[in-house]
């Protein structure tokens, strides 16, 4: 169910299936944020009927544009299950010249059963895309936690605010205490979202100390 | 002693859902601030509704006609199974693939039109289709987002006002509309339990909203005032035992006739010297809702009646839809030699069916298929609401919280662009009441909701974390 599209809760699956092929709504509202519109169209599809929503999702991937993949990624690994025809969609996303279709590919193989791949996609940490460098934060926190915290105190150095930002989010999932001076630092940082994860993170990590 | 099938069948349907009747705001109400409140507690309860896999409605549909109860699971694509009782008369009701089926006593269908005794009697012992307009007082087979949706645009906002009620000696919270009102689960997450239509008849100024669809050819007018139908979500096990039992109905659909095909001319039977009787029939078919191709299986039924013996024969044709079907069948009595011609009485009773259109290995596998995602949704939704609540872990508590309250910050570092300012406005607004639940963020922060926290609001959350 949509919570920000609630009208597409009432449509049935057809009309559903169909929206997600026609061009987005021209809604101002939308500030062209057509991601936002076709994810929610995936995931309902995808909640709707799980399995039927999966096949008729994994066939538009083939001719969707990155707006479209992006959220079928989204949509594929709603349900995290560890499913072979999902991972190998998602696979052929990884080099995805868009980086927000890379980043979603990665993001959906942690919650899929990326665990075949994962020295693949750690080496993605190096990508010079700032959303497909975060997406290995996040994988790399799930998937392999072990080996996360040395990456994510790493990423608190990033050039790019987003990365920093997502390193200290994944710090915080990850309860990692040990990285507290090195966020403490970043409450002095330029970009104010990053101070802001910083806040959330410090006041969250202290309550375990 | 021909018949035809269903003749004026006049039947129209109820409505499942009943009346919450309201009223404008005139003078005295609830004050902004406690509509608010109320409005925002309906809302999520209706959030959670449309997200219910399945759903257990019993009791009386307000505002149907007086004598109708229910007992009837709807899952969420619309696949139903229970009971339904119209003035006297207990209904067994199976809905799948868009498809209606009623199984009744004879008595029932000779009420509703089929006139030949026998053709009642075949239709008690079998799942008839009936088509939406069939029966009168038939209730509409709401699915839980239909019946939130509903209610969503019948409600009455400027009404709303929330008390403390007890529903099955359980504290819950009543929501009044005015001349209806819809009760919440007191815990979280709010569900709605019941609803219940006006509580008088509408008259005057005041315009009754009616939850159910007028009976346009009931015997009886709906009586209002009369409604309180509860609502529930069957359990995992529940759930399941369901699913079980529309597949073993469907089954049975195999020798399902479809009630909405109708015969032109009755079918005729006669006899030959020396004691062979044929019955025939010839007849356009006219079928009824959603089948204009494909074919209709049509089954000529006799049972003939003479000096003691009874002979049955039937014949079995496929032909198109609007085309005319031509059958007959035989049967030869023994008759006693004779020196002279005798004329001997022969009773015959003869009916023609067509059989129900009905894919059932399409039908069971989307079953399966149902049943498997029920389940894996039965198990991601929250604890029932009438027990406590587990307390939640630390990590689960701060993630929760900060997806509820930073979300417009997490879009952007998922997604590098912010949020559109007007869903960024409505979450905020959600969030300043305290509201906001995992049902309102959009699909790219809800999939890292912690599991055991989806459909709290907030301020539920905070409590719990405490």
């Amino acid at each position: 169910m949509s919570g920000v599209f609630p009208q597409l809760n009432l449509l049935p699956l057809a009309e559903l299936q169909a929206r997600f092929r026609a061009a987005p709504p021209k809604d101002p509202d939308l500030e062209g944020d057509y991601q936002l519109w076709y994810e929610e169209l995936a995931v309902c599809i995808r909640k709707r009927d799980a399995d039927e929503g999966a096949r008729f999702l994994r066939e538009e991937a083939a001719r969707a544009d990155p707006d479209r993949l992006a959220s079928i990624f989204l949509a594929l690994a709603w349900f995290g299950e560890s499913d072979r025809a999902h991972a190998d969609v998602l696979i052929e996303g990884l080099h995805n010249p868009d980086e927000h279709v890379a980043a979603r590919a990665i993001d959906g193989l942690a919650s899929v059963g990326g665990r075949g791949i994962t020295e693949h996609i750690l080496a993605l940490s190096a990508d010079p895309r700032e959303l497909v460098r975060s997406a290995v934060l996040r994988f790399a926190r799930q998937v392999l936690p072990d080996r996360a915290a040395k990456l994510l105190l790493d990423a608190l150095g990033d050039p790019h605010y987003i990365v920093r930002e997502n390193a200290i989010d994944e710090l915080d999932e990850l309860d990692y205490t040990p990285a507290l001076p090195g966020i403490q630092a970043l409450l002095t940082d330029p970009h104010p979202h990053v101070r802001q994860a910083a806040l959330t993170a410090i006041a969250n990590l202290a309550r375990g100390t | 002693m021909t018949t035809t099938r269903i003749r004026g069948i006049a039947l129209l349907l109820t409505v499942l859902v009943a009346a919450l009747g309201l009223t404008g705001c005139l003078g005295s109400g609830p004050d902004k601030q406690e509509r608010a409140r109320a409005n925002t507690m309906l809302s999520s309860a209706l959030s959670e509704l449309a997200g219910t896999p399945a759903v257990h409605y019993r009791g009386t549909p307000p505002g149907s006609a007086a004598g109708t109860a229910v007992d009837m699971h709807v899952t969420s694509s619309g696949a139903s199974l229970g009971t339904v009782q119209l003035g006297g008369t207990h209904l067994r009701v199976l809905a799948v693939d868009g498809k209606r089926f009623v199984l009744a006593d004879a008595a029932f269908w000779n009420r509703h039109g089929v006139v030949q005794p026998s053709l009642a009697r075949a239709y008690a012992r079998r799942w008839v289709q009936i088509g939406r307009r069939s029966i009168a007082g038939f209730p509409e087979l709401r699915t839980p987002a239909q019946l939130a949706a509903w209610v969503r645009k019948t409600a009455d906002p400027d009404a709303a006002q929330a008390s403390e009620a007890t529903v099955h000696g359980v504290r819950v919270t009543r929501i009044d509309l005015g001349d209806g009102a819809v009760y919440l689960s007191a815990a979280s997450p709010r569900r709605v339990i019941r609803l219940q239509g006006p509580q008088k008849p509408a008259g005057g100024a005041r315009t009754a909203m009616v939850l159910a669809l007028p009976v346009a050819m009931a015997a009886s007018p709906p009586a209002p005032g009369s409604g309180v139908m509860d609502i529930s979500e069957p359990d995992a096990e529940q759930s399941d035992a369901l699913f079980d039992d529309m597949k073993q109905q469907v089954d049975k659909l195999d020798n399902a006739v479809d009630s909405q095909v109708r015969f032109t001319n009755a079918p005729a039977f006669s006899c030959a010297q020396g004691g062979r009787c044929t019955a025939s029939t010839s007849a356009n078919i006219v079928t009824g809702e959603g089948q204009a191709s494909g074919t209709v299986h049509v089954t000529l039924n006799a049972s003939m009646t003479a000096l003691g013996q009874t002979l049955q024969c039937s014949a079995v044709s496929t032909v198109a839809p609007n085309a005319t079907a031509r059958l007959s069948c035989g049967a030869s009595f023994q008759l006693p030699r004779v020196s002279a011609p005798v004329t001997v009485p022969v009773v015959g009773r003869l009916y023609t069916t067509a059989k129900a259109n009905i894919a059932i290995p399409k039908i069971k596998k989307a079953l399966v298929r149902e049943q498997g995602r029920n389940q894996r949704a039965v198990q991601r939704r929250p604890n029932a609401a009438d027990a406590p609540p587990k307390k939640p872990s630390k990590k689960a508590c701060s993630t929760a919280i900060k997806l509820l309250t930073d979300y417009a910050r997490v879009y952007e570092k998922v997604k590098k662009r912010p949020m559109p300012r007007k869903v960024e406005e409505q979450l905020d607004a959600k969030r300043e009441a305290g509201t906001i639940t995992s049902n309102d963020l959009p699909g790219s922060i809800q999939r890292n909701f912690p599991g055991e926290l989806e459909g709290y609001t907030l301020d539920e959350i905070r409590a719990l974390c405490k």
